[in-house]
């Protein structure tokens, strides 16, 4: 088993360690989508118009609940300068450490999303279609909380930085991501929404861990 | 041309004489050619058939929201430079270019809303062009709350660097994400919210306050980067001689 | 004084100029006291070695 192989289940099996971190995430996630019809009204049209837009905010809220989580209790045990120091590429290292917490914080989202759209009144075909936004738009939500989380890895109170990054490079996964829930909905033709969404992961995926490495570079020496 | 000529300018005590000479330049054709597009834009040219008066406010709305993303986008190209290069020059250009940047973003909102009040009834729309003025400004403050947060002033340009370069990436998506989805929403208002048709003698002060705001920029920055790149080099030798020159 | 008024969009055209003068206005002057705190600040670290 190579290092790349050890290094993602090592940190699978420290953040089942650490379940209360990611139950937190979880949790933010059904809070908020359960929130919104106690006070926004819950007739079917209302939950149908807004359920695109609230599994996404959902997904926000929850990755930023639980961005410290990604890097500062690795930095704390010493682990993080281990695999700087080491002499395997940062930017492989960095990327299944990402993988790894997508698995463990963002799998479960998707699961979840499956009980809150039927919460929501959707039927059928279009409870998959939830799923897979989430599971595409958390992919690059991981990427561009990894890249917040290590870029602010040296400030001491780093809350409002982190969303203030945050916010504008979600946006247009937040837009596309509800977009195509409502279309898959409405019975319109999902290939765009879905196409971007995959595009973007894709994109996350190839550029976002060489970002995180350089800022965790910067950040720790 | 000589290449070496360009690359003393990467020296800093090259750069921050080059830029006090250099800032009278700019500064003075800003300011006149500023004047001279006010005086065409607020009187010499005709009043809009539709808008009245009111259009007048595109004077200072385009260039500001223009020269707001030109100006992310030097920030971005001087922070690409000081991470190849590793060099102090750009990473000062790029620090100073962030506060006047978002005080252009900044004006690009109000002058938007202010044309929105008597053009549209309401100050703010959820048009693609307000939003994604708001979300540069997001990006600009982003960059300059971590220069303050990062105690250590190297690391502190490198992340900036990089935020500024995944902005900058990320720039033409968000603002495509905006337009695709303003669309969808305003396609009842696109008449109301498209720019007018633009006859010579408006156009003229137009170009003249564009030319006007960016020389005016590009001078106040030069002053800025000075001074950023002097307080960074203050214990060098060239520091102490100039401030001796200047007794 | 109907120059002023802009066709009663008076209110709007004249705060946005008078709002973008003063922000360039500050940036100006904010530049220029930058500076000399500078090299105020470089005076005196090199008076203190």
């Amino acid at each position: 088993m190579n290092i790349y192989q050890q290094l993602f289940l090592r940190d699978l099996r420290v953040s089942m360690k650490r379940w209360s971190d990611l139950l937190t995430g979880i949790i933010m996630f059904i809070l908020v989508a359960f929130i919104f019809p106690l006070i926004a009204g819950s007739d079917k049209d209302f939950m149908h118009r807004i359920i695109g837009p609230v599994i996404l905010l959902s997904s926000l809220l929850a990755s930023l609940i639980s961005m410290q989580n990604i890097f500062k209790p690795d930095l704390n045990n010493g682990s993080l300068e281990q695999l700087v120091l080491s002499t395997h590429s940062l930017s492989g290292l960095i990327f299944f450490k990402i993988l790894s917490y997508w698995v463990s914080s963002s799998l479960p989202l998707v699961v979840v999303s499956s009980l809150i759209a039927s919460a929501y009144f959707v039927t059928g075909i279009d409870i998959v279609m939830v799923m897979l936004t989430v599971l595409l738009a958390t992919t690059t939500l991981v990427n561009i909380n990894s890249l917040a989380a290590a870029l602010t890895l040296g400030v001491r109170y780093p809350g409002a930085l982190m969303t203030l990054i945050l916010f504008p490079l979600s946006l247009p996964i937040l837009i596309f991501g509800s977009k195509a829930i409502e279309y898959s909905i409405l019975g319109m033709d999902i290939s765009g929404p879905f196409y971007f969404l995959t595009g973007m992961m894709l994109l996350s995926f190839s550029l976002g861990p060489i970002a995180t490495a350089f800022a965790i570079r910067i950040s720790i020496d | 041309m000589n290449l070496k000529q360009i690359y003393k300018y990467g020296s800093p005590p090259n750069y921050f004489k080059l830029s006090l000479k250099a800032e009278n330049w700019f500064l003075i054709p800003g300011f006149v050619l500023i004047i001279i597009g006010c005086l065409g834009g607020l009187f010499i040219a005709p009043p809009d058939y539709q808008m009245g008066d009111a259009y007048r406010i595109i004077y200072f709305h385009v260039p500001s929201a223009y020269l707001s993303m030109s100006a992310y986008a030097y920030m971005a190209g001087a922070a690409l430079v000081g991470i190849v290069w590793r060099s102090n020059v750009a990473f000062s250009v790029a620090k100073s270019i962030a506060p006047f940047g978002a005080s252009l973003t900044f004006l690009a909102l109000v002058t938007g809303m202010l044309w929105g009040k008597p053009m549209w009834g309401t100050a703010w729309v959820w048009d693609a062009r307000l939003t994604s003025q708001f979300v540069l400004l997001l990006l600009f403050l982003g960059y300059i709350l971590l220069h303050l947060s990062i105690r250590e002033q190297r690391k502190a340009d490198l992340a900036t660097s990089v935020l500024a370069l995944v902005g900058v990436i990320n720039l033409p998506i968000i603002h495509y994400s905006v337009v695709w989805w303003s669309t969808l929403h305003q396609a009842s208002t696109i008449s109301k919210l498209s720019s007018p048709s633009i006859t010579g003698d408006m156009l003229w002060p137009l170009l003249v306050m564009i030319f006007g705001y960016g020389f005016f920029f590009w001078g106040v920055i030069c002053r800025v980067a000075a001074s950023e790149i002097l307080k960074r080099e203050k214990r060098s030798k060239w520091a102490k001689e100039y401030i001796k020159r200047l007794k | 004084m109907d120059m002023l008024s802009m066709g009663d969009y008076g209110l709007f055209v004249w705060s946005s100029f008078l709002i973008s003068f003063l922000v360039f206005l500050i940036n100006y002057i904010s530049a220029q006291r930058q500076f000399i705190s500078v090299l105020n600040e470089v005076k005196l670290h090199n008076e203190n070695e």
